[in-house]
Order: structure tokens, then C-alpha cells, then sequence
């Protein structure tokens, strides 16, 4: 007892004297960093930066891994990052420069994906932000072992697919086009290779992607229901490295290393298929019509720093699909060929600038471009009727941006304001024609186009973000002025994110946000194919936008160790001014040559309806994102719907991929040191089609002047009337990692559809020629697909 | 090169060899039998009005209504019917005129079972603007006459046009100009393709209030003196359409189109028929007549009595 009174005098002395002179020594200021990768050099945005001692004072690496906050020092920071180990940085007093502090990649603690942040930070930038780390694509089964990131994606919860094995996203009840695809910030048009089978995004080049489905922060605008934000690797600055992997569907390989060290890096990723290789051979060995699938892309970058306070990069992006088909007929009568390409093209600049008062700047110009080209060849080789038809078309689209961000962090706030310009021409459709018949007199050609668009966006945005006591604000607008021939749109976008904090580990947030869209999609195929046509807003069909709210919470179960998250989200999105075709006719439906030659004499405005869509539902999400087993499992009960004036006599009627209940499931298990195990759930509701009700004879009757009998028209009622049996199916996924004297190479086994389950790719419905019996065939287009696939890399830095 | 396309998804699914189609057992909606119209009401012309029925997916029975019958209404004035001209077909012979409103309805008994209503369009006047001949100049010896039809004046509303290439004065009888060596092409490309069926098409491609159908004819002087034909005839017909049969007549063209497209989907006829299914739109037209004379062409003012001299109108 004794002892301890003088412990406690001692205590009270220490108080009473010092700690005034411990509080006048406190200093404050403003830290500035980057936060970065330790081995390559990579700038880490969205890193937590967070005051263990005030456990009030912390932030996130904003562009380029750059951060600032108002510090009290001393501070003990704590860094982190998903798939990076945690860091501690004990400070003093404040540094004389902007830090860089380095992150190691945490091999054990694999966080693949992370929805939400964690509680621990303060200022929670977004809600329901899917943040996905490309390194775990690598290690999911994946069909034909083709590793693909918007794969990923579709198991999370409220992002859904469309056809099987296809990339398209259906997010929150929005179709395909309401997505916006940025590649270091420019967009990409079409995010699909192999008619959706792979997509552009090749995961060897790509730092993160972040997927933000509601509560859209003010700097996004453009599409309705999701913004997929890739961004690419700068190249390690550190050392060089190639890594590569041999597939089935692909072939990939990537260079990287510094041109300057610290200073300036490249980074070059290529990628071309494989397929064309098997079939080109196995035509020549069958002696058959050539049928030839190719695609490539590649990826450049460069990355310079000319001082501490500059990061500049230059990136390209280039890819192209090609399908290609040669046929002649057995009795040397006839010759056939048929070309269709496609591809994106992607130019970008970007300079980050940190003045000196802590506002930092991200200017970025680029410009991409789509484009879908056809071309048919057609020769009758009859001595006396020497024919050729000859015909293309084409249709692109080319889009020139320029925008600058503006942030700037203080205490517990943060502003960021910007604008942007962006100019779209457009070419909906452009044929040229020839006929000739050689040796008589008929040659008939033509060239005929539809007018082409040009239209003009300007936008800016003020947001601002403050915490304040248990409570996270952040709110903002957006504001577009968009034109297109004489007429001019001005669109006002509120946005709001509030988040409460009940307790350490539970949390709520709400939010709201107005979306448009300037741009269309035509095309009713549904699965992602390049005849789709890009078209713009016009002063008839006005852009597209939606209103949504969302609800929800996140609660870490208290469980040392385990790191479970728990989150909910309700949601309710309205869409306005959607297109569709209401005569039934696009691009694929019609075939080429009608649609050339009789709807391009129709414009596409005079084909459209315009509707509305709405979208509700929950989604629920039990994840573990840290330790040797990881995995999610997610749910979403949703209902979709669509109406349109000029369809189902204008009733609402259920959307094509309105997926009532949709579950996932991942779970990760790191085995060994080398080995590594995943598997992969999924259990849906069926898509939806359309059967006919009834039939009643055309019309048109033929045999009325002596042709066939008279056909039978069908009865359409009820759009989408009939689901599809569940859709579900197991992958699994094996890796055996070994490291070598020059790098490292990897084994990965994966199996897709593992029990053979015949889900229905689509389902057709077969008449008789003039329509009068009906029978359904299911189509199953992937059954169990083992593939097998090796993966290398040279250099120190992919030697973990 | 439709079928390219489709091929080309198709040669994905054999790609995979594990890929099946099997026959399945869907049970397809329930449906109730209802009428189908079908009359397209022309000035100048006897209406003929089909009753048929529908039937649910492959459920057989009768397809021609004999249970029901029409009646027409002209501004609200019953006309009677002349006759049947067929099991389900009835003839109305009403004295119309641009602007006229129509009403169709199906009573069984004492019971209107459906009804539709159309509005006689109103046909604009029509006037042939440039007009050229080039004589040949080469040893291909091709003739090319071209032409320009203007629509001038147009209102703002929607115009759904329906045109007609029709070599000769008996379309029965002279079908096509394919393989006699001469052609006819126009930068309506439409015109040629479909040779010498109609089409329909809307005015909003056209811009400023005006359609003009540029129009040429090719010909070979030796091929029609090789082959002895007479002098050719040309009719253009240009209609316009009600809304009500121009939607129904793209909508049906286009399932027919879509039938056996598996990834297309599926649209609805189009119909105003209210209780039923079918059309019940009238139309309008004017004919034009071009008259190749020796080395020349003429255009010759022309009635739709002269196009249809010796044609069943009914049937047309």
C-alpha cells in the first residue's frame, strides 16, 4: 500500500508539472505523403492513413497515393492497404517533406475484395465501393482458366450476369450500357473480347479496380448505374521484371522496370489469343471452311516523376477483335467471305500536381475511340453469270476528353471540385455497296450513311466530405450541360453519403444520388455483341437518368482474429428515358443486309421507344478478407422492371435478367506455402424470355398468288413472360506456386461447372415453316470445362 | 450474312464439345381465342374485311370466324355490307375521302366483342422535279434515266410512306427486272431491294419538310432488242399509310424475321384492334408512270385505274 501511495504522488507530480510543458510541445501542422508499394514503386490510392494516438485524426491516399492531414504531434500512423501489410510510422514531430512510405504486399492476408471500408477509418469515402484487388483473379476458377476481373465482379453482391460465361454487368437492375468502364480514367466503349467470353481488362497490368454502385462521389457522372474504375499499373521503379502465363483461350506477357530508379518506369502488357491457332489448324487438317477467332490487346505506360511534387504518365491501350470466315461451295460454284472486327483504342495523359498550400491537382486528357467494321464478299464463279457482291459497313465512335481534379484535405475535411469537356462524334452506320455482274451490263454501287452526331458535354463538380463527431458527411453535385445539334440539356446531379457510427463496430449509412447519361445503346441481343450501336442523346430521345437511394449497415462480428464483416443494403433506383426498339429491329435481328439497305433508310430515332426502368431489393454480404481462409457469401433479392410506351401495350413487365434471388459464394484457403484452393458457388433465378401466347394466320398470304401456305404470326402479350429454370453451378480452383533461381512459376488447375450442370444459355422456340406447331430446345453451352494453365515471372519483385 | 453472324456464335458453342441442345418441355401461356381483322380501307376502292381467329400455342382449330361479323361506321354512319365474298370475308363498299373516320366493330349477336378505328390519310401533292436522261456511252450501251419525286410541303406530323416499283402495267405479269440485263436502282436503296414488293418506310429520315425519291433506270438497248421487248412501263406508287397499318405491317415483317433468331428478342404485333388482333388502317396513294419512248422517258400523268387495268383489285 505503501508503495503505492508513493507511485500515485509521483503520478500527480508528473501531471502537475509536465504535462503543460508535454502539451506546449505539441505541434501541428500539416503531413503530406505517398503512399506506395515497397517493392514496385506503384502509387497506392485509397490507402488508410490513421492517428492511433488521437484515434480522430486519419484520411485516405487520394490520386496517385497522395495524402494529407492535420497531425498533433507526436503521432503513431497506422497505413494500410488491402493485400499490403500494415505499417507504423511513430512521428514526433512534422517532417520536413512530403513522406513516402512503402508498403509490403502481405502474402498471408490475401484481402481479394473489400466492400465497404473498415470501421477504423474515419473518413469513409463511399458506400458500397467494391474495391478489388486483380491479384486474387488469378487464383479464382475461372472458365476456360481465363482469369477475368469483371468475373469477379459478378459475384458480388448486386452485380449480376447476364448470358452464362459472359462479362457484362447488370448492376442494381441496370443493363450493360449503364456501366462506365475507365481506364486510367478514359472510357472504354466496349469492355468485351470473344463476344463477352473475355474481357479487355487484362489483370497482369492493372493496380486496382474500384467499382462504385451507389452513393457516387460528385467526380463521377455519365452512366446510371455503375462507374468500374481500372487503373493501371505504373511500372515498377525499383528493378525490371516479365511475368507471362500460357492458357488456353490466351496468351500473356508483361515487361516492366524503371527507366530512371525512383524516378521514371514503362510497362508493356500484351495479350493475343490462342483459339485462332487451334481452329486456323484444325481447318487445313479437316480440309474444312475456315472459321477463325482471334483478339488482341496491349497495354503501354509510361510513368515519370520530375520532382516531389509532379507524377506524370502517358498510357495506351489497344485492342481488336476479329472474326473471320471463308466458304466455298463443293462444286466451285460459289465463294464466300465474311470479315467483322472490332476494338477499342485508348490514348490518356495524366499530371498530378501537390502544391504547396496541400491542394493537389490531377489533369487528364485522352481520347478514345470504338469501332465495328463488316465487311461480306460474295463471288458466283458460273462462267455465264460472273458476279460479285461486295459490301461493308462500319460504325464508330470517337471521344475526346479533358478534365482536371482539384483536392485539398484540412482537419476533418476535404473539398474536391473539378470540371471536365469531353466532344463525341459518332457514326451510327456507314454501307458502301457494290454489285457488278462481269461481262453484262448491271453494276450497281452506293454508298450511303447515316448522319453522323457530334455532341459536346461540359460538367463540373464541388463535393465536400467532414466528419464531425460519430458522423461522416459527405455531400456534393454534379452539374452537366450537354448539346447535341441545336438543342442543349442542362443536368443538376445531387449526390449525399452519410454514415453514422452506433459503435466501434457497427455503422449505417444512407444515400443519394441523381445519374445521366448521354449516351444509348442499341441492341436487344443481350449478350454484349459489337452490333450493338452507340448512339447519342438528341433533342428526340433525351438522355437517360435515374434517381437512388440506398440504406444500409456494416457490423465487424467482435471475434478477435476472425475479421468478419457483416453488410446490408437496401436499395431503390428509378430510370428514365431508356431506349428500346419497338418494331422489333436491330442490327443481328434483321441481318446485315437488311438492316444496310432497308432500317438505314429508316434512322434509328424513327425505330425507338422510349421507357422508364425501376429496381429495388437487398443485398446482404458475410465476408472474411483477412487470414489464411478467406470468401464471401452473398445474396440479393431484387426485382427489375421496364416499360416503355410502345411495348406490351405499355405495362410494366419484368427486365430480361431480373434475377429474383441471386447467391454467391467464394471461399479461399491457402493450404501450404505452394498451394492454394478456391471455389467458386453461384445459384440465381433464371433470366427471362419471351413465348409466344397464340398465333393467328398473317395477313399476307402467299399461296393466295401460288406460293406457300399463309404463315401464322405470333401473339406477344406479356414481354419476358416465362423464367428460365435457377442457374447455378461449382468452380474450383487449384495453384501450386514454386519459386525458381530466375522467378517464380505457377500451376493453376481450375474447373468450371464441376458437376456438369446443362444450365440454359438460351432457350428457342422451333416451328414448323409456317409457324403453325411449336417445340422448345435449350441450348447448354458450357458443361464441365477443366483447364489447366502456368503462369511465370522473372525478377525480384514477383519473388514472394 | 445473317447467318454468319449466327454462325459465328454457334461456332463458339461447338467450340465447346460439350456444349447440347435437347428438346424441352415448357408449357407455354394459356390464351383465349379472340378475333383477328383484318381491312385496309383505300378511297376509291371496295373495303374487304377478313374475320379470323387465334388459336394458343399448338392447339388446332378452326382459323376462319364464322361466329362473328362487322360492321363499318363512316363519321358515325353505318354502311351496310354488300356481300360475303369468301367463309370469313365481307364487302363494304363506302364512298371515302381524305380525312374520313372509320370504325370497325365485331358483334356476336347482340354482343360488340372488338372494334378499331382509322382515319383516312390525307395524300399530299406529289410533283415530279429533275428529270434526266444520259444516253449510252459505252460499249456496255447502258441507257440511264433518272428522276426526282418530291414531296413538297409535308406536315409536321408522322408521314409513313409506302412505295411500289412496278415495271409494266401488270405487276401479276411482269414481276422482275432481275436477268434481263437492265435494272433499276434508286438512292433509296430500299427500292431495289425489294423489287418489286411494297415498302414501307417513315418520313422522319427525311429532313426539312420534303421527300424526294431520286429514281434511275438502267437498261441495255441491245438486251431489250436481243430479248424483243416493247417499249417498258414504269409505275412508281407512292402511299401513305396510316400509323395503324404501317406499325403492323413492320412489327409482323420483323417477327417473321426474328422467328428462328435465337438471340433476338421477341416482339408483339403491333395492333389498334381492341378486343382482338389484326389492323384496321386505311391508306392512300398516287401512281406515277414513266414511259421509256425510243431513246427517252417520259413521265406520263397516270390514274390508279390505268395501273390496275386488267388487275384484281381485291386481291391487290
Amino acid at each position: 500500500m505503501r508503495k503505492s501511495k508513493i507511485t500515485w504522488w509521483k503520478g500527480l507530480l508528473f501531471l502537475f508539472f509536465f504535462l503543460p510543458c508535454t502539451l506546449k510541445a505539441q505541434q501541428q501542422g500539416n503531413l503530406r505523403g505517398y503512399i506506395k508499394d515497397a517493392q514496385t514503386g506503384e502509387f497506392l490510392p485509397g490507402a488508410s492513413i490513421y492517428d492511433t494516438l488521437s484515434k480522430s485524426v486519419g484520411t485516405l491516399s487520394g490520386a496517385n497515393g497522395f495524402f494529407e492531414l492535420k497531425a498533433r504531434y507526436p503521432v503513431v500512423l497506422r497505413i494500410s492497404f488491402m493485400g499490403y501489410q500494415p505499417s507504423f510510422l511513430n512521428l514526433t514531430q512534422a517532417p520536413d517533406q512530403a513522406l513516402t512510405i512503402g508498403l509490403q504486399q502481405d502474402q498471408v492476408t490475401l484481402r481479394e475484395v473489400i466492400v465497404q471500408s473498415e470501421t477504423e477509418k474515419v473518413q469513409d469515402q463511399t458506400l458500397s465501393l467494391v474495391k478489388l484487388n486483380p491479384r486474387i483473379v488469378d487464383y479464382m476458377p475461372a472458365l476456360a482458366g481465363e482469369s477475368d476481373p469483371l468475373k469477379v465482379l459478378q459475384l458480388m453482391p448486386g452485380i449480376s450476369q447476364g448470358q452464362e460465361g459472359t462479362g457484362d454487368l447488370f448492376v442494381r437492375g441496370g443493363s450493360p450500357d449503364q456501366n462506365l468502364f475507365l481506364l486510367d480514367g478514359i472510357p472504354v466503349y466496349n469492355p468485351n473480347h470473344l463476344l463477352g467470353f473475355v474481357s479487355v481488362f487484362n489483370t497482369d497490368a492493372i493496380q486496382q479496380i474500384d467499382v462504385h454502385k451507389s452513393g457516387f462521389p460528385a467526380r463521377y457522372g455519365g452512366r446510371l448505374s455503375s462507374i468500374v474504375d481500372v487503373q493501371l499499373k505504373n511500372g515498377n521503379t525499383q528493378e525490371f521484371g516479365a511475368k507471362g502465363t500460357i492458357g488456353i483461350v490466351s496468351t500473356k506477357l508483361l515487361l516492366e522496370g524503371p527507366i530512371q530508379k525512383d524516378k521514371s518506369s514503362f510497362l508493356i502488357s500484351g495479350r493475343r489469343s490462342n483459339i485462332d491457332l487451334y481452329t486456323k489448324g484444325l481447318s487445313r487438317l479437316l480440309g474444312d471452311d475456315l472459321n477463325e477467332f482471334s483478339f488482341y490487346d496491349l497495354n503501354a505506360k509510361i510513368n515519370f516523376q520530375p520532382s516531389t511534387k509532379d507524377h506524370v504518365s502517358i498510357g495506351f491501350y489497344t485492342g481488336y477483335d476479329a472474326y473471320q470466315s471463308n466458304f466455298t461451295d463443293s462444286r466451285n460454284v460459289r465463294s464466300e467471305s465474311f470479315r467483322v472486327a472490332w476494338g477499342n483504342r485508348t490514348l490518356s495523359g495524366r499530371w498530378f500536381h501537390a502544391f504547396s498550400n496541400g491542394i493537389t491537382s490531377l489533369t487528364t486528357a485522352g481520347l478514345t475511340n470504338y469501332e465495328l467494321q463488316v465487311n461480306a464478299v460474295s463471288s458466283d464463279l458460273v462462267s455465264d453469270l460472273r458476279s460479285v457482291y461486295r459490301l461493308s459497313y462500319g460504325n464508330s465512335l470517337q471521344e475526346y476528353n479533358l478534365r482536371q481534379d482539384y483536392e485539398k484535405s484540412w482537419s476533418k475535411h476535404q473539398l474536391s471540385g473539378g470540371w471536365y469537356f469531353n466532344r463525341r462524334e459518332f457514326s451510327p452506320g456507314l454501307v458502301d455497296f457494290e454489285v457488278s455482274i462481269q461481262d453484262t451490263v448491271s453494276n450497281v454501287s452506293g454508298i450511303f450513311e447515316e448522319p453522323r452526331l457530334n455532341s459536346h458535354e461540359v460538367g463540373t463538380y464541388l463535393e465536400h466530405t467532414f466528419s464531425w463527431k460519430n458522423w461522416m458527411v459527405q455531400y456534393g453535385a454534379h452539374l452537366v450541360a450537354y448539346r447535341e445539334n441545336e438543342k442543349t440539356w442542362f443536368i443538376p446531379q445531387p449526390r449525399l453519403l452519410a454514415r453514422y457510427n452506433w459503435a466501434t463496430h457497427f455503422s449505417t449509412n444512407l444515400s443519394f444520388s441523381r445519374m445521366a447519361q448521354m449516351v444509348h445503346l442499341l441492341g436487344n441481343s443481350g449478350t454484349g455483341l459489337p452490333t450493338d450501336v452507340w448512339v447519342p442523346a438528341t433533342d428526340r430521345e433525351r438522355p437517360q437518368d435515374s434517381w437512388m437511394g440506398s440504406l444500409g449497415g456494416q457490423y465487424i462480428v467482435p471475434i478477435k482474429g476472425k475479421d468478419l464483416t457483416i453488410t446490408a443494403d437496401l436499395f431503390y433506383k428509378k430510370m428514365d428515358h431508356l431506349l428500346d426498339y419497338y418494331l422489333g429491329t436491330d442490327f443481328f435481328l434483321n441481318g446485315p443486309e437488311t438492316n444496310f439497305l432497308l432500317e438505314f433508310n429508316n434512322s434509328w430515332q424513327n425505330q425507338v421507344t422510349s421507357g422508364r426502368g425501376e429496381a429495388y431489393g437487398l443485398e446482404l454480404m458475410l465476408q472474411r478478407s483477412i487470414g489464411k481462409t478467406t470468401g464471401w457469401l452473398s445474396y440479393t433479392l431484387s426485382e427489375t422492371t421496364r416499360q416503355f410506351e410502345l411495348l406490351n401495350r405499355g405495362e410494366v413487365f419484368p427486365y430480361r435478367f431480373d434475377k429474383r434471388h441471386d447467391i454467391a459464394f467464394f471461399f479461399h484457403q491457402l493450404l501450404k506455402e505452394k498451394f492454394k484452393f478456391s471455389l467458386v458457388f453461384v445459384l440465381q433465378s433464371g433470366n427471362r424470355i419471351t413465348l409466344p401466347e397464340g398465333s393467328f394466320l398473317d395477313y399476307f398470304d402467299p399461296q393466295g398468288m401460288g406460293g406457300r401456305p399463309r404463315p401464322y404470326l405470333d401473339i406477344i402479350e406479356n414481354r419476358n413472360n416465362y423464367q428460365l429454370p435457377a442457374y447455378h453451378r461449382l468452380d474450383l480452383a487449384f495453384t501450386h506456386t514454386k519459386k525458381k533461381k530466375w522467378g517464380e512459376r505457377e500451376w493453376s488447375l481450375s474447373v468450371y461447372n464441376t458437376y456438369a450442370r446443362q444450365n440454359p444459355f438460351f432457350v428457342y422456340v422451333s416451328s414448323d415453316p409456317v409457324g403453325r406447331t411449336r417445340q422448345a430446345y435449350q441450348v447448354s453451352l458450357f458443361s464441365i470445362i477443366p483447364s489447366l494453365s502456368y503462369r511465370f515471372s522473372f525478377g525480384k519483385m514477383y519473388q514472394k | 450474312m445473317k447467318n454468319r453472324f449466327i454462325n459465328l456464335l454457334y461456332a463458339l458453342v461447338v467450340m465447346n464439345a460439350f456444349s447440347c441442345t435437347k428438346l424441352i418441355d415448357i408449357e407455354f401461356p394459356a390464351h383465349e381465342r379472340k378475333p383477328v381483322i383484318y381491312a385496309m380501307p383505300v378511297p376509291g376502292e371496295p373495303l374487304e374485311v377478313e374475320l379470323l381467329y387465334s388459336r394458343g400455342v399448338n392447339q388446332f382449330g378452326l382459323d376462319y370466324n364464322i361466329n362473328h361479323f362487322p360492321r363499318l361506321f363512316v363519321n358515325q354512319q353505318e354502311v351496310d355490307t354488300t356481300r360475303k365474298t369468301s367463309v370469313a370475308k365481307y364487302l363494304f363498299e363506302p364512298d371515302l375521302k381524305a380525312g374520313d373516320e372509320l370504325r370497325l366493330e365485331v358483334w356476336e349477336g347482340d354482343s360488340l366483342i372488338a372494334f378499331a378505328n382509322t382515319k383516312v390519310p390525307e395524300i399530299n401533292d406529289l410533283s415530279i422535279g429533275a428529270y434526266q436522261y444520259t444516253a449510252p456511252t459505252n460499249d456496255l450501251n447502258i441507257n440511264n434515266a433518272s428522276f426526282e419525286i418530291r414531296f413538297p410541303n409535308l406536315p409536321e406530323d408522322e408521314y409513313f410512306m409506302l412505295a411500289d416499283l412496278i415495271k409494266s402495267k401488270s405487276f401479276l405479269g411482269e414481276t422482275t427486272l432481275e436477268g434481263r440485263g437492265s435494272s433499276l436502282k434508286s438512292t433509296i436503296p430500299i427500292l431495289d431491294k425489294f423489287l418489286p414488293r411494297s415498302v414501307g418506310f417513315k418520313d422522319k429520315f427525311f429532313a426539312e419538310g420534303e421527300i424526294v425519291i431520286p429514281l434511275s433506270i438502267y437498261y441495255s438497248n441491245d438486251e431489250d432488242v436481243a430479248s424483243g421487248y416493247p417499249p417498258n412501263i414504269y409505275f412508281l406508287i407512292v402511299g401513305k399509310l396510316s400509323r395503324e397499318k404501317y406499325l403492323f405491317f413492320e412489327t409482323s415483317r420483323n417477327q417473321n424475321l426474328a422467328r428462328e433468331n435465337f438471340l433476338a428478342q421477341v416482339y408483339e404485333i403491333y395492333s389498334n384492334v381492341t378486343g382482338g388482333y389484326g389492323f384496321f388502317g386505311a391508306y392512300d396513294y398516287v401512281v406515277f408512270r414513266f414511259e421509256r419512248k425510243g431513246q427517252s422517258f417520259e413521265w406520263v400523268p397516270s390514274s390508279k385505274e390505268e395501273l390496275f387495268e386488267g388487275v384484281d383489285i381485291i386481291n391487290w
